[in-house]
């Protein structure tokens, strides 16, 4: 039987223990949001270039976009860099895609220029799909960059062979 | 004989470790379920503009075959192969009815408003350029494509397939 002392002893090691980790998840909880955030956006916008690659891919023209000729175009990576722009409270985090796709329809090369119709259609599809990840719509016009609550996120590409 | 009961301190115990694990649980559930679904309707409408390609080709390839074949013959394709209620169904394959067929070009648009896009078009090349089109008879039902040695002439109502 227990000692009259030990008596709530546990209960007190639980509030003690789930204290200390009510704490740290509090004060872990800032960059928890802003892991996420990047996670969030990161996650879209592959999943948008992917989808405007394929688009692209088997021969289709968004509506105000330029014919391309059909090839195998293939997103081959893509990473995320800080750029240290800061736009009132936002950092600027920009994704970057490398694009396998064939000559001919890589146009002047140069994937993110404004003319170039892979490129573009790549581009606005992820920001599509960002805007959407955090606003739960789609955009009326593909956005240029996407506000967050901590960041705002922009897209380039570069072709690779 | 003795019967030993748990002291104060435990009770309830299980029962709050249970409502964490079942709550963390809970949250990675969620989060894989959102993660799922929002893939799921990107590999869907990709594999519907897949379709619609598909059903370009598939067009195309009946016109050139017809077109090969010479003066005389026809070929049919049923509403197994291409079914317009189901791909003018913009939840279904979202095609933009009707499919154009120019000299040269079949183009098929595609509703995009799934993925927050308006519509795309994809071209898809055949070889003939003298091509008619007319509306469906019993004698040459929808879709038949007919080579009469001057045209190459496709029977489908225009709502559906319009040859320009």
């Amino acid at each position: 039987m227990n000692n009259m002392n030990e008596r709530g002893q546990v209960s007190i090691e639980f509030i003690l223990v789930a204290g200390a980790v009510l704490l740290i998840a509090v004060s872990m909880y800032p960059f928890a949001m802003q892991q996420q955030e990047l996670n969030k956006a990161v996650s879209a916008a592959r999943e948008g270039a992917s989808y405007g690659a394929g688009l692209r891919g088997m021969g289709f023209t968004p509506q105000g976009g330029a014919s391309l000729p059909g090839g195998m175009v293939k997103i081959e990576g893509m990473v995320v860099n800080k750029t240290g722009t800061v736009s009132g409270d936002l950092e600027e985090y920009q994704i970057t895609f490398f694009v396998y796709a064939p000559e001919y329809m890589q146009g002047n090369g140069d994937c993110s220029s404004a003319g170039n119709e892979l490129g573009s259609t790549i581009i606005n599809q992820s920001l599509s799909y960002i805007h959407r990840a955090f606003y739960g719509n789609w955009s009326a016009t593909p956005p240029g960059s996407v506000n967050a609550s901590y960041y705002y996120f922009t897209v380039t590409c570069q072709y690779i062979s | 004989m003795k019967v030993i009961r748990p002291i104060r301190s435990e009770k309830g115990q299980i029962s709050l470790e249970v409502i964490m694990v079942t709550g963390l649980a809970i949250i990675l559930l969620v989060s894989f379920v959102n993660i799922g679904l929002q893939r799921e309707a990107t590999a869907e409408d990709i594999g519907e503009t897949g379709e619609v390609r598909m059903l370009g080709e598939l067009l195309a390839t009946a016109i050139n075959n017809v077109y090969a074949n010479g003066e005389g013959f026809s070929t049919f394709i049923g509403e197994d192969k291409i079914n317009f209620t189901r791909l003018g169904n913009p939840y279904m394959t979202g095609v933009v009815l009707p499919i154009n067929i120019t000299s040269g070009n079949i183009t098929i648009t595609k509703n995009l408003s799934k993925t927050g896009g308006t519509t795309a078009w994809v071209n898809i090349s055949i070889i003939p350029s003298n091509i008619t089109g007319e509306d469906p008879t019993s004698e040459f039902p929808e879709i038949t494509i007919r080579n009469n040695g001057t045209y190459i002439i496709i029977y489908a109502n225009s709502t559906n397939i319009n040859v320009i």
